[in-house]
């Protein structure tokens, strides 16, 4: 659903309003709530809008009514408590959960060690070269050029230098 | 004999240096979402994993008072002790390592050293982690890094932090201005035994604020170099001490404190805090300056194991486990601070 006032982006909260005993609502993206109405908590911020006045800024409803196929947890749920139900949960919500992370964590991708790759698991957890490639592609194409050179140079120690 | 009973690196500042690393086993719940059958399996496999060696304690079958007594110890989190299902610690004093099996991850694998030793402490913890990796698949993800519960541990999901000594910076009024600076660094600054800047014992957890785009080894390095430059910055500031207009002054305060502490019948735990700061800095000014025979013959090993000893819990342990009122609590305490830090108590040692 987009946007009830702006009609370009995804609508994320459903924003109510109480004019004169009247309740109206409108679907809106975080772009157009208005400012004093976000940010009720750290975490809350984080994830998009439940906080402590959750009478005024709920999550929009979902259509799909999605849930986490390992741990069942709804993305409402991670909002409301801020951790996620397993590690599949990156995965189910990568969509809801990349402007949480980048807030976080600014544009940046894993430097740190790797798993033992003689557990048995390497093809899987070997990082993958066609995804940090097509992430690659995504940041130029965001103009995202300080992504880019990080993804640039991890594709190349990991897969050039080999 | 638990951890903090050792000697360390640069314990005049430096009283330990902790490793944390936190892992999920892919592809089951984390947290509350988990079965008490999962966390069970959990907790038996780890055991398998890592061999003789270590003890296992099932939190959720101890006495309150032994569990609070491990948090005191700064072994186990307040978090861990609260959980309802089923969740093990897996501990080794001899190499200081504390696992902590269900809580907020699946594991939050942990090497406390004694003083300044953050790449022991990792190279610790790291074998651990290789050791429970035989039996299990950690989360992972190449852009993300280790799949934390809480997205602001992913990337290396390691924790390294100090817990410091800072009297001397807290005297200068120096804590914000430290806090503030690190913090551009990429670094936290925790006031221990209180909030913020007003930690009643001057002791400070510094630790990493950034987890997801730089590896471990620039982690370490760059925790080495700010830890380094907090230690001599706090030791500057303990030489400008010992200057002639100031000398009397703080040796009267660490010998009333000494006086105060070995002589008194009852001492409240937030009487004995501030003492126990002043006869710390007495203990190192006293090193400097060889200005106090007693002062200079106590041990960082001593006074730091008896910041612990004090604490209620561990101090009822020490009495039998029985459950004591405040008012016996304050006279076991002051019996035991008089025998530690009188000169007896070390020559029967």
């Amino acid at each position: 659903m987009l946007c009830e006032k702006c009609g370009k982006n995804e609508a994320a909260i459903h924003y109510s309003e109480n004019i004169n005993g009247k309740k109206k609502t409108l679907a809106l993206c975080r772009d157009c709530v208005p400012k004093n109405n976000l940010g009720v908590s750290i975490l809350s911020g984080f994830f998009g809008g439940i906080g402590s006045d959750q009478s005024r800024i709920i999550p929009a409803k979902r259509t799909d009514f999605k849930k986490c196929p390992v741990c069942g947890i709804s993305f409402d749920m991670i909002a409301a408590t801020g951790m996620v139900g397993c590690s599949e949960c990156y995965r189910v919500y990568k969509q809801e959960l990349t402007p949480t992370i980048r807030r976080i964590h600014g544009d940046t991708v894993h430097k740190g060690i790797s798993p033992d790759p003689h557990t048995g698991n390497e093809a899987e957890f070997e990082p993958n070269e066609a995804e940090l490639r097509r992430k690659l592609d995504e940041a130029v194409a965001n103009e995202n050029y300080e992504l880019a050179a990080i993804l640039r140079d991890k594709i190349r120690s990991l897969f050039e230098n080999k | 004999m638990s951890w903090y009973t050792k000697t360390g690196a640069d314990s005049d500042v430096v009283l330990s240096t902790r490793c944390r690393l936190a892992r999920n086993i892919e592809k089951l719940p984390i947290g509350e979402r988990l079965s008490d059958k999962e966390a069970v399996a959990i907790i038996e496999d780890t055991g398998k994993a890592l061999g003789g060696g270590f003890d296992r304690i099932d939190f959720d079958r101890i006495d309150p008072l032994t569990s609070a007594a491990y948090v005191e110890e700064h072994i186990v989190s307040s978090e861990f002790v609260s959980i309802r299902s089923p969740h093990t610690l897996y501990k080794n004093d001899e190499s200081g390592i504390y696992i902590m099996v269900c809580e907020e991850d699946h594991y939050r694998i942990q090497a406390i050293i004694r003083g300044n030793s953050a790449a022991e402490a990792y190279r610790r913890a790291a074998e651990a982690e290789k050791a429970i990796s035989e039996n299990c698949k950690f989360a992972f993800d190449p852009t993300l890094g280790y799949l934390t519960r809480c997205p602001t541990n992913l990337g290396t999901a390691m924790r390294i932090s100090g817990m410091m000594f800072l009297p001397a910076m807290k005297k200068f009024g120096e804590i914000s201005l430290l806090a503030e600076s690190l913090s551009r660094l990429g670094f936290t600054v925790r006031g221990m035994y209180g909030e913020g800047s007003d930690a009643v014992a001057c002791l400070y957890q510094i630790s990493n604020s950034v987890t997801l785009g730089l590896s471990e080894e620039e982690t370490l390095t760059a925790f080495s170099k700010v830890t380094a430059a907090v230690i001599e910055a706090e030791r500057r500031f303990r030489q400008k001490l010992l200057v002639p207009q100031t000398l009397d002054s703080v040796i009267d305060t660490v010998c009333r404190a000494y006086g105060t502490l070995t002589f008194a019948h009852m001492m409240e735990r937030r009487e004995f805090l501030p003492l126990w700061v002043e006869i710390r800095l007495g203990v190192s000014l006293s090193k400097l300056s060889q200005t106090n025979d007693i002062l200079e013959s106590l041990t960082y090993e001593t006074l730091d194991t008896l910041l612990i000893e004090a604490e209620p819990s561990v101090l009822m342990l020490m009495q039998g486990g029985a459950e004591l009122s405040p008012r016996e609590r304050d006279i076991h305490r002051a019996a035991l601070i008089k025998d530690r830090l009188t000169p007896q108590h070390k020559n029967n040692n």
